[in-house]
Order: C-alpha cells, then sequence, then structure tokens
C-alpha cells in the first residue's frame, strides 16, 4: 500500500493536475500509518514549479499543505477504528 | 512493591520520529537557502520523463486521428479550408500594417527587434499549481532570469524567474496576486492588471473611463505586444468604480511552444 501510493504521488507530481496529487496526499496520511514521504513530496512540488510570485511571493504552499494533511491525517486515524 | 518493567518500544519510536523530522527539516532547510539546489537537480531527471509522456501523448493522439470516419475529417477539411482563406485575407491587412510600423520605427530609430528563443512548454498549469511552465530552453541557449516569454509570436504571458542549462521556470503575469501595467483600449489608459490564475486577469478603473467589452489590453513596450481583450465589465454598487476582466490573448493551457526574448545583455 505505502509503495503503491509512493507510485501514486511521484506520478501525480510529473503528469497529473496538482489537485489530483493532493487528494492522493490526502488519501495516504489516512491510509498509511507515519506517511512522512508525503511532505518530501511537497518540498519537491515547491522545489519544481513554484516562483517567487506565487500566492503573496510565499513559494511554499505544497509544503504546508503536506505538513497539514500529515498532522490532520495522523491525528484523525489515531482516533479512529478501522 | 512491585513495579511494572516499562517497554522500551515507545522511547525507539519517539528517537525514530525525531531523527525524520530532523531530516525534514534538512531537506526543507537545504531548498530554503539554496532556491536553485533542488532544481538544478531535479529537472536533468524529470525533463526526461515529461519528454517521454509528452511522445506518448502524441502517439495515442495521432492513433486516435487515424481511426477518425472519412467523413469527418473531409467535414473538417472544408471548414479549415475556409478558415484559412479568412486568416489569409486577414493576414494582408495585418502585414500592411506591421510593414508600416516597422518602417516608422526605422525612422525613428526604434527597431525593437530581439533575438527569440523557442523553447518547448514541459509542464504547464495545471500539473504545476503555481501558473509556471517549465521550458526545455534555459542557459545554454542563451535564456537568462528575467526574460520576457511570449507565447503566438507575439503575446506577452510572462518571464524567466529560474535558469537551468537545460531548461526554465516562467512565471506568467496572470499568477494570482501579481500585478503587471498595460495600456487599456485605444485610448491607451495606464493602469494596472492583477492575475487570477490561469491566463485571467481583473483591474478597476474610474466609470467615467468608459471600457467596453473586446477593447485591446497591451503592454507599453516599443514593440507593440497584444496581451489580452476586454471580456467583461461591472460597475460597482457606488457607480463609480468600474471592475474589468479580461483574459490573456492565448489559451495557456494549449500552448506547446513558447519564444524567450533573449536579447536583453
Amino acid at each position: 500500500m505505502r509503495l503503491a501510493l509512493n507510485i501514486a504521488l511521484a506520478v501525480s507530481l510529473l503528469f497529473l493536475p496538482w489537485w489530483t496529487g493532493a487528494i492522493v496526499a490526502l488519501s495516504a496520511c489516512f491510509l498509511v500509518p507515519n506517511f512522512y514521504e508525503v511532505i518530501v513530496y511537497g518540498i519537491l512540488v515547491d522545489a519544481l514549479y513554484a516562483s517567487r510570485f506565487g500566492e503573496g511571493g510565499w513559494a511554499h504552499i505544497a509544503t504546508i499543505y503536506a505538513v497539514a494533511v500529515f498532522l490532520i491525517g495522523s491525528s484523525v486515524r489515531t482516533r479512529l477504528a478501522w | 512493591m512491585i513495579y511494572l518493567k516499562r517497554s522500551n518500544r515507545p522511547e525507539r519510536g519517539k528517537t525514530a520520529t525525531i531523527l525524520i523530522v530532523t531530516a525534514l527539516v534538512f531537506v526543507f532547510g537545504i531548498g530554503y537557502l539554496f532556491p536553485g539546489a533542488y532544481p538544478s537537480m531535479l529537472y536533468p531527471v524529470a525533463s526526461l520523463f515529461w519528454r517521454a509522456e509528452a511522445g506518448t501523448v502524441s502517439w495515442f493522439v495521432s492513433m486516435a486521428e487515424i481511426v477518425q470516419s472519412k467523413y469527418a475529417l473531409v467535414k473538417e477539411n472544408k471548414a479549415l479550408s475556409d478558415e484559412v482563406a479568412a486568416d489569409q485575407r486577414s493576414m494582408l491587412e495585418l502585414s500592411a500594417v506591421k510593414d508600416e510600423n516597422e518602417a516608422l520605427k526605422n525612422i525613428l530609430g526604434r527597431t525593437g527587434k530581439g533575438n527569440y528563443v523557442l523553447g518547448v512548454i514541459l509542464v504547464r498549469p495545471p500539473v504545476s499549481p503555481y501558473d509556471t511552465f517549465i521550458i526545455d530552453a534555459g542557459t545554454s541557449v542563451g535564456v537568462k532570469v528575467g526574460d520576457k516569454v511570449y507565447a503566438d509570436g507575439d503575446t506577452l504571458v510572462g518571464d524567466i524567474v529560474e535558469a537551468y542549462p537545460g531548461q526554465s521556470k516562467v512565471s506568467l503575469f496572470s499568477t494570482p496576486g501579481r500585478t503587471i501595467s498595460v495600456l487599456l483600449g485605444t485610448s491607451t489608459v495606464a493602469t494596472e492588471a492583477t492575475g487570477r490564475g490561469g491566463g485571467d486577469f481583473v483591474m478597476t478603473l474610474p466609470t467615467s473611463i468608459h471600457v467596453a467589452v473586446g477593447e485591446p489590453v497591451i503592454v507599453p513596450q516599443i514593440e507593440p505586444h497584444s496581451f489580452g481583450a476586454v471580456e467583461d465589465v461591472s460597475p460597482d454598487t457606488t457607480d463609480s468604480i468600474e471592475t474589468i476582466l479580461f483574459k490573456s490573448a492565448v489559451n495557456i493551457n494549449q500552448l506547446a511552444f513558447v519564444e524567450v526574448d533573449a536579447t536583453r545583455p
């Protein structure tokens, strides 16, 4: 599962619309325990595509999103029974 | 008293978490302190995949075209022939105006001719969430940070924000929140347009300046470059200010190539 989600994220990052990667990242954080890799994907998206003209001149939105989904996903996961 | 021996499993987990968080902070720190470090390593590898994808997509498109019915092709051919004839008539008028414009500039000693480099778009929105293009032209062919980028020969779409040997990153002027000075319509009212993403822009002007739908928006340069055309004009509730929406003259989702003006030293 972890490997499949990593492949899906890598493919989304390179070829698919950004919102596909965002949905896969959110799902991965719910499905896989401690899916730290999502933060690395966030950093890579910013490195590949961001410019200083991004929203308000801040080019780390994907990293912030990745940290947020990781924290929310992990926290919700520990409180849910599967 | 009897105490239960504590398991050391949580301690191991804590150490692993601290190590992983430290590694992630380190990875982020490198990217933050040296913004060019990751792109210069990633672009050469990623562009191999992007080029392979472009080749595969074009193969599928050509196969789909082959299996189209003959009737549809004949019909399309007829429509395209009519379109070409109409375009040729317009081109004749346009080339006459361009020649006149060029002659006038030569008389005034302002030629505005540039050194253009063609770049293939490897990645565009919506794959890029930031309204940026990645193109396959880089410093090795003379592209520099700050060079202006044009589409369809004449329409200004953005500028180079990062340049590496084989690839460059283009920031589109329609990036949300980015502003650019433009001239509006035949009256050439100078104002600032703000990007809204995906090739859309917004600007506000007093209602005393009468703006009509379809009026051209151009960028103030010696070489006239089209930028867009007014799509919608809506006055505010007090009727003193109007919000003008316009689109880029090209559809950024359909572009395959761009031209980089690498004239600037």
